[in-house]
């Protein structure tokens, strides 16, 4: 059985497919302005991969920012519906998961089969998000990839305090003038967007075990961050973290399908 | 202050004051530690006092009502029942940060943000959400001025499960000349405060005696007397007091109202007026700029007032709680207490200006600053809020039209030092005074 | 013409009714909040219009004056009177409801001046000193109208109004009991509009269109390719669109505790007593709005008793963003659906419709969320 599911971001698209409930293939793809094409772009990545064609695919759900433009999906579902699935996939034991996309981020709480029961959501500002950090690392110069690393390395983490990121841009940018240290100010901001992660966490109830998804789940830091101020650790995910919604999105397409 | 004094109250506030006061002694001996270094007044001596008698009301077995900021406890003195000011706890939190993590927690939990709901009532929550805050054995408040306050006491009452009485306070004024007088509204008041003393004695079993009930009466107009000298005196250029030494009053009233304890303090206050004009002192030595603060201070900057006092040789001028403007009543007779007692809710800081039209507002504001003959008006105003931030620009544009002076209004979180800092207070206010007014 | 069509045309602001009205030389008064009694206005033969402001989409005016952290609601109304588009409206009735509709009222008086304005004083809880003194206000409000139209409102045309608007409850009543059933045979979207016309046309003349609604209504097929039966609690919605949005995603609105809905219209005025007694129990004790602040027990007993009658699967809350009434009170509501095992989404709107996608990716999880129950 092949079934697929795609995820269009607002930063990234993705793809995943499934044969007989295992991932055959997975792509990630940058965004274009108009999400049918992302979904192709993705899809066409994922199938080249395994030498198929959309006819092989039994059932395919779409999710994400970009779901109802999909042209080739059976069906959608919503993004946090499917981040639960996906992470159960690979930590049936998760009953928290945390969400750090490029500009919102969720809190989701599960069961035991990975159903959702609860969720809270921050997607009118960019704080705690993926945008945030991309428009401070080029504030400092560095690479996206690198924030992860630096910021393990500060001694004297710097304290952000403004609420909004534009407003914190301008406090990095001071805080350079006044000579912190790069890996400080990287701490610092781990820090902060750790805070506006926990307002959501708090919303949904902390219950062990806590997984981390989405593109900033690669960053060490923030993932350093998040588990000091939950006071637990967060199980680390066996696969690229940013694949989890169009693989939660695949396995409802085989739910469906067996149905 | 003397070292045996301090010695002495430090010594009060020993022992176990109960786990729901922990912050309550936290804060009492954050502010005896800050009168160290400073000079004992009759205020110092009533701030300390209000701390030290939580505990002692407790092990005596006296009920505790806690109570909003806009209602003189004078009946709760009257009936031998220990007041508590809530906003003394959220907000007296405020000059030391320690409100700041129960703000970031009431956010946590979900019981709004600022702008939407007041930081001078939110912390309380977070606070009892977290077991540290004093817990009363009765809940009082006023619908007026505003819904946040109003809607917290009730998150309050019904997460706590304390009985709680509310008293609605009416739009209308009782003053024939005023355009919205409506000839009920004293009566109105009176009914309803025979109902909240028909609940007390019912609830706590205290009975109010027409003794105990003129004695108080008398003693809070007597302070309102001592007041009424005092507001007149800092009409005196230059200034006799500091900045904001009207507060003293405010807090006097709030807490003490009817008691010896106010009576002091207020005496106090118009003494040193008094003195002061007798002798020439200025509270700010070479006056130049006299300021008018129609709102709340910044509660969170204690350096505040010292800073535009000392870079501008400005004074403020009281502020809206600390510009008490309750007159003294005649109170020979029950019925006239109970009038007085009326008058006194409908008059009160921040009530008498803010329940109504803004007409009320706008009337207390070009009288406070022709009357001081104020050279300009700052309006700190709180973003969460909103019936004080919706009247600014009116009222500014009022006080502009009338006296030509010109009006600062920016927003800021009185009680949250991160919202807008203090750096950015001052320069604003460095900005305005400098480029505007001088 | 289908009667939802005729319905749909009471919907806009200035509506054929109201020309109509205006036309004959009478006079249209609007007001903004459902604890005013529109039948001491209907009384005196001037048309009652709910103040609403839909048509604006900025607010560079009512920021200004109310600022921009505040009600959205009401910054509305303010620019909407700044652009001159309540010319047809004779005058204002406000009250003290909450802060923003009462400093409103100031700004519309000090920048936007209406030709007559009033503000009447309302209780903040139930009592028999708190409703002798809102039917002093209500005396006092008579006689004001009485003196500024020159009509006279005696006991016996009040009478009459009462039995009139207490028809049109008892009509929306029924079709609120028809869904019920398990297939509704109407919907929320089409409910909110019925209930939007009857703030802006003649009472008498939204009796008649219930009535007819009634009719066709009871015959319709109804309503069975629905995920979740939602009851939708919150302030002032008057905006179809942000209904069906829910209801396009599976969440069949079968009934509410809203302004314009079983708030505005479940309690009746009793019919026994002297006229402006009535009214003022009836609108202070009617099912109150988180704005009384001793009514929240009775409001939660309510909001549980609805549940059940219409065996609603989940509860949304809207509130308008920086509300802090609303914010307190589903913070308290909330808890309530919890311990109960009631599923519920909290959602914060402004008052014209925005942020969509949002609003989506919400309200398709909550109907994934009650799909897996």
């Amino acid at each position: 059985m092949l079934v697929a599911g795609c995820d269009v971001g607002s930063l990234t698209g993705k793809a995943v497919i499934l044969k007989d409930g295992e991932i055959f293939s997975y792509s990630i793809v940058p965004t274009t302005p108009k999400p049918e094409r992302t979904a192709c772009n993705a899809m066409d990545e994922a199938l080249r991969q395994q030498n198929l064609s959309l006819d092989n695919l039994e059932f395919v759900v779409g999710t994400g920012y970009g779901r109802i433009k999909i042209p080739f999906a059976n069906t959608e579902v919503s993004e946090l519906t499917c981040h639960g699935k996906g992470a159960h996939y690979f930590i049936p034991t998760v009953r928290t998961i945390i969400d750090v996309g490029g500009q919102d981020c969720k809190a989701i709480k599960v069961d035991k089969t990975g159903k959702i029961l609860d969720f809270a959501m921050n997607d009118k500002c960019a704080a705690g998000t993926g945008r945030f950090l991309e428009v401070m690392a080029r504030t400092l110069e560095l690479n996206l990839e690198e924030l992860g690393p630096i910021s393990l390395k500060s001694t004297n983490q710097a304290k952000i305090t403004a609420q909004c990121s534009v407003f914190a841009e301008t406090e990095v940018v001071s805080l350079i003038a006044d000579g912190v240290e790069v890996a400080d100010i990287v701490a610092g901001l781990h820090d902060a967007i750790a805070s506006r992660i926990m307002t959501l966490v708090y919303r949904v109830g902390i219950e062990e075990d806590l997984t981390i998804t989405g593109g900033v789940a690669k960053n060490i830091g923030v993932v350093d961050y998040i588990e000091k101020r939950m006071g637990i650790k967060a199980k680390k995910l066996p696969i690229d973290p940013q694949i989890i919604g169009a693989l939660g999105a695949a396995l409802i397409a085989m739910e469906k399908l067996e149905s | 202050m003397d070292i045996e004094l301090f010695n002495k109250y430090k010594k009060l506030g020993r022992g176990n004051w109960g786990k729901d006061l922990a912050m309550w002694k936290a804060m009492y001996t954050g502010f005896l530690n800050q009168m160290k270094d400073e000079e004992f007044t009759a205020i110092s001596e009533l701030l300390l006092n209000i701390f030290l008698d939580l505990p002692k009301a407790r092990k005596q077995g006296i009920p505790i009502i806690m109570h909003s900021f806009n209602y003189g406890p004078e009946i709760f003195h009257a009936m031998n029942l220990e007041p508590l000011m809530q906003e003394l706890y959220s907000v007296g939190l405020a000059g030391f940060h320690l409100n700041e993590p129960y703000i970031d927690f009431t956010n946590k939990i979900g019981f709004g943000d600022n702008p939407t709901l007041c930081n001078a009532q939110r912390p309380l929550i977070g606070s009892y959400m977290q077991g540290i805050a004093p817990l009363p054995d009765y809940l009082f408040y006023l619908s007026t001025p505003c819904n946040s306050l109003a809607m917290t006491y009730q998150v309050f009452q019904h997460l706590a499960k304390i009985p709680a009485f509310n008293i609605d306070v009416p739009y209308w004024a009782y003053n024939k000349a005023n355009e919205f007088y409506d000839e009920n509204t004293v009566e109105y008041m009176i009914n309803q405060i025979k109902d909240l003393i028909s609940w007390l004695e019912k609830e706590t079993k205290h009975k109010l005696t027409a003794e105990n009930l003129q004695l108080t009466m008398r003693n809070l107009n007597q302070s309102r007397e001592y007041i009424l000298e005092f507001n007149e005196l800092l009409k005196t250029i230059p200034c006799p007091m500091p900045s904001l030494a009207g507060f003293g009053n405010f807090l006097a009233m709030v807490t003490r109202g009817g008691t010896d304890d106010a009576l002091k303090a207020t005496k106090w206050l118009r003494d040193t007026a008094s003195e002061n004009v007798k002798n020439g002192i200025a509270g700010v030595p070479d006056e130049e700029i006299r300021i008018a603060w129609p709102y709340t201070h910044v509660f969170f900057d204690r350096d505040l007032l010292t800073w535009i006092e000392e870079t501008f040789k400005a004074v403020v001028i009281m502020d809206i709680l600390g510009f008490y403007q309750v007159f003294p009543h005649d109170t020979s007779t029950i019925a006239k207490s109970y009038q007085s007692l009326a008058l006194g809710t409908l008059d009160f800081s921040m009530v008498g200006t803010c329940r109504g039209p803004i007409e009320y507002y706008i009337e207390f504001l070009l009288n406070y600053v022709k009357d001081y003959k104020m050279d300009c008006v700052i309006m700190p105003m709180q973003f969460a809020c909103k019936h004080a931030y919706a009247m600014a620009r009116v009222a500014s544009e009022a006080v502009r039209e009338e006296t030509g002076i010109p009006t600062l209004i920016f927003g800021c979180d009185p009680y949250d030092s991160r919202e807008v800092t203090s750096e950015a207070i001052r320069s604003r206010i460095s900005e305005f005074i400098t480029q505007v007014v001088l | 013409m289908s009667i939802m069509e005729k319905i749909e045309q009471a919907i806009p602001l200035f509506n054929h009714w109201i020309s109509k009205w205006k036309n004959e030389g009478k006079k249209v008064l609007g007001y903004f909040c459902s604890y005013i009694p529109e039948e001491i206005i209907y009384a005196a033969d001037i048309l009652p219009i709910r103040m609403r402001a839909r048509e604006c989409t900025d607010t560079p005016m009512g920021d200004a004056y109310m600022t921009p952290t505040t009600c959205s609601y009401t910054r509305c109304c303010l620019e909407l009177a700044n652009r001159k588009q309540y010319d047809f409206i004779d005058g204002i009735i406000s009250c003290n409801c909450c802060d923003q509709v009462r400093r409103l009222y100031d700004n519309l008086r000090y920048k936007t001046p209406f030709p007559y304005h009033y503000i009447i004083g309302i209780p903040g809880y139930v009592s028999d000193v708190t409703i002798d003194w809102f039917k002093h206000e209500l005396i006092k409000f008579k006689n004001n109208l009485e003196h500024e139209f020159n009509v006279n409102i005696d006991q016996e045309e009040l009478e009459k109004v009462i039995k009139i608007y207490n028809k049109s409850r008892n009509l929306l009543k029924e079709l609120y009991w028809l869904r019920k059933k398990d297939n509704p045979p109407i919907s929320g979207t089409d409910m909110i509009k019925i209930l939007s016309a009857g703030i802006s046309i003649p009472n008498e003349q939204f009796s008649e269109l219930l009535e007819l609604q009634l009719k066709q209504t009871e015959e319709k097929k109804g309503i069975s390719d629905y995920k979740a039966r939602i009851m939708l609690i919150g302030s002032m919605l008057d905006d179809p669109e942000y209904i069906e949005i829910i209801e396009s995603l599976g969440g069949l609105i079968v009934t509410d505790s809203l302004c314009l809905g079983t708030r505005y219209f479940w309690d009746l005025v009793d019919e026994s007593t002297e006229p402006l007694q009535g009214l003022a129990r009836r609108y202070l004790s009617k099912i109150s709005c988180p704005r009384m602040t001793d009514g929240h027990l009775r409001r939660v007993d309510y909001m549980m008793n609805l549940i059940k009658e219409f065996n609603v699967d989940g509860v949304i809350f809207q509130r308008m963003k920086f509300c802090a009434i609303w914010w307190a009170e589903i913070f308290m509501l909330r808890k309530k659906l919890k311990e109960a095992g009631i599923p519920f989404l909290d959602l914060e709107r402004e008052y014209v419709l925005s942020g969509v996608g949002a609003m989506k990716t919400r309200v398709q999880t909550f109907m994934e969320i009650l799909e897996g129950r």
